[in-house]
């Protein structure tokens, strides 16, 4: 477990006391909002004061004088744009740690990491003849090789096009389901976050503004502002039941339910996974709607309206089994259909994101 | 060509590869320390460091031979110590380049110290490499061209030195006879063919030193294997 309670000491102040379970922790907030700094801070690039320690080895702590050198903390920590070095091959850069650290023990296996991030092929290339994708896999490899017990990931798949993005995504969850390290993930993309972490801290100007499991945060109102420009969502659980190519859709299962959401084959039959549904994308129908293009559909109870006193809309929360479900319909809607709470609606969803 | 000038010749490069084989080892320590401190005495120093650079080679020449002279304190203890004068001998007059060629070594280094070695050491650390290795071993080698350029630039600003090297050295054959003193010589002496050879010879030197210099920045890949 990583414990911090640190303030940074540089231009930009980070004041942050938390404590992070031992998965991957998305660090989430605008940009500006010190999630880099914090991230500097814990790797001792950073001038800071505090307490920082993990699985019970101070690295900082102020008050009886300890200070970690950066080479000593066990850490694998991969900047914003990061980069290869340029004058060593692929091959030499991903020895470099095992040639040139100080850290000796771990049991992650050169060939096995090669393998794992398909990098066979490219081991003879100089680093001017590899793309953007392939070098973001070489940097994943090249830190696991460091042999590193925490991971500080620094939006990495910032820069990359959505296609590369895709290319990466199953490496990093790979990072966890088969190396199993802690892991902070910093990003600003809620579509990462909800694909990747089952934590989130929400960081702001500098401070922790709320933390806890991805959905329960990602469903907070008052951190619209950070997290969607005021674009209200729910994050809910769903299990892949199976791919089907023909119409380019993802068969899954919510709460019973069979939704199809967009294609997203790094998602194995049978895992589950977590979708985002904007409250804006969700209708109420009181009658179960027959021969509709909506597909995806789910019946529940209101448990809560929050009508706000002004503007055309009102945000309705459906509860079914232990999924909640955003739904903002318009005040006219919510009168004409008389809706309240406890009534049993039918949610119709036009639009999901998978993680 | 006649020995005498054979012999203004090497000791020209003898003195250029000492002058720059020294600055190299003083000189990256500084570059590195100018490239990387945050101290209120940086400006100063890298303004002295540079002072070679705008200084007549007179002035420069002047202040040292009174330092040198083994009537001067610094001058008469290594006199002392060694028996040898530090002024009208080849130990000064490399002494006296080390200090003339200063800036040539020191401010290319600087240059490319200061463009990689923060974020290049902080990859280093992050693997676990400690300040040491990931200086020999990350950031050296991505500053390949500025240690070239360096050491070029120390070595022919050396050989094409006058001034320091008269006020400091004189005109002894084969210890501070030099080829521009030389060149001066056979001037003064009306064998104009003579200095002509020489003076073809330092010229055509230079060009193409420098223009090794421009076309290895341009071409020099950065890897080394």
């Amino acid at each position: 477990m990583l414990q911090i309670d640190i303030e940074t000491l540089g231009q930009f102040r980070v004041s942050v006391d938390h404590e992070f379970p031992n998965s991957i922790t998305a660090v989430f907030g605008p940009s500006g909002s010190g999630k880099s700094t914090m991230l500097r801070a814990i790797a001792g690039l950073e001038p800071t004061r505090g307490l920082i320690c993990f699985d019970d080895i101070d690295w900082l702590n102020t008050n009886s004088s300890v200070f970690v050198k950066p080479y000593r903390r066990p850490i694998g920590y991969v900047r914003q744009n990061a980069q290869l070095f340029p004058h060593l091959s692929v091959h030499a850069n991903l020895t470099y740690p095992i040639k040139h650290s100080t850290r000796r023990s771990g049991d992650i296996e050169f060939d096995e990491v090669v393998e794992d991030f398909q990098l066979s092929k490219l081991l003879s290339r100089r680093i001017d003849e590899i793309s953007g994708g392939e070098t973001q896999r070489i940097i994943l490899a090249r830190m696991l090789l460091s042999q590193p017990t925490l991971l500080l990931l620094d939006e990495p798949l910032t820069g990359l096009d959505l296609q590369r993005k895709a290319e990466i995504l199953p490496y990093l969850e790979s990072l966890q389901t088969k190396y199993d390290i802690p892991t902070l993930y910093v990003s600003h993309a809620v579509d990462e976050v909800t694909a990747l972490c089952p934590n989130t801290v929400v960081l702001a100007e500098g401070e922790v503004r709320a933390s806890g499991r991805t959905a329960d945060v990602l469903e907070q109102r008052d951190l619209d502002e950070y997290i969607g420009g005021g674009d209200p969502s729910s994050i809910i659980g769903a299990k892949v039941i199976e791919h089907d190519p023909r119409y380019h859709l993802t068969i899954v299962e919510v709460e019973g339910s069979i939704w199809s959401v967009p294609m997203h084959l790094p998602i194995k039959i049978g895992e589950s996974t977590m979708l985002r549904v904007r409250a804006r994308d969700v209708s109420l129908a009181k009658t179960e709607p027959k021969a509709i293009s909506i597909r995806n559909i789910l019946q529940g109870k209101i448990v809560a309206i929050e009508e706000l006193q002004t503007g055309p809309s009102v945000d309705c929360v459906i509860q079914a089994g232990a999924t909640r479900l955003q739904a903002q319909i318009t005040r006219a809607s919510l009168d004409q259909l008389s809706l309240r709470v406890g009534d049993t609606v039918f949610a119709l969803v036009k639009s999901i994101t998978l993680g | 060509m006649n020995p005498a000038d054979i012999s203004a010749i090497w000791v020209t490069t003898q003195l250029a590869l000492v002058t720059t084989l020294l600055l190299f080892v003083v000189g990256t320590p500084l570059a590195w320390w100018l490239a990387t401190t945050k101290r209120w005495y940086k400006p100063p120093l890298e303004a002295f460091t540079a002072l070679p650079l705008v200084l007549p080679p007179t002035v420069l020449g002047f202040y040292l031979l009174l330092l040198l002279s083994p009537n001067s304190a610094v001058g008469g203890f290594f006199f002392e110590l060694t028996g040898v004068r530090l002024t009208f001998s080849f130990t000064g007059l490399v002494i006296a380049s080390v200090i003339y060629s200063l800036p040539f070594m020191v401010q290319p280094l600087q240059v490319a110290f200061e463009r990689i070695q923060k974020q290049c050491l902080e990859d280093a650390y992050a693997l676990g490499v400690s300040k040491l290795t990931g200086v020999l071993t990350a950031v050296f080698p991505q500053c390949r061209r500025g240690f070239l350029t360096a050491a070029v630039l120390t070595f022919a600003h050396t050989v094409g030195d006058f001034g320091v090297v008269l006020m400091i050295g004189g005109n002894i054959p084969g210890e501070t006879r030099v080829i521009s003193i030389a060149i001066y010589e056979h001037v003064e002496t009306i064998s104009y063919a003579d200095a002509h050879l020489l003076a073809i010879a330092l010229l055509a030197f230079s060009f193409f030193v420098l223009l090794g210099v421009f076309a290895i920045n341009r071409q020099l890949p950065l890897r080394a294997y």
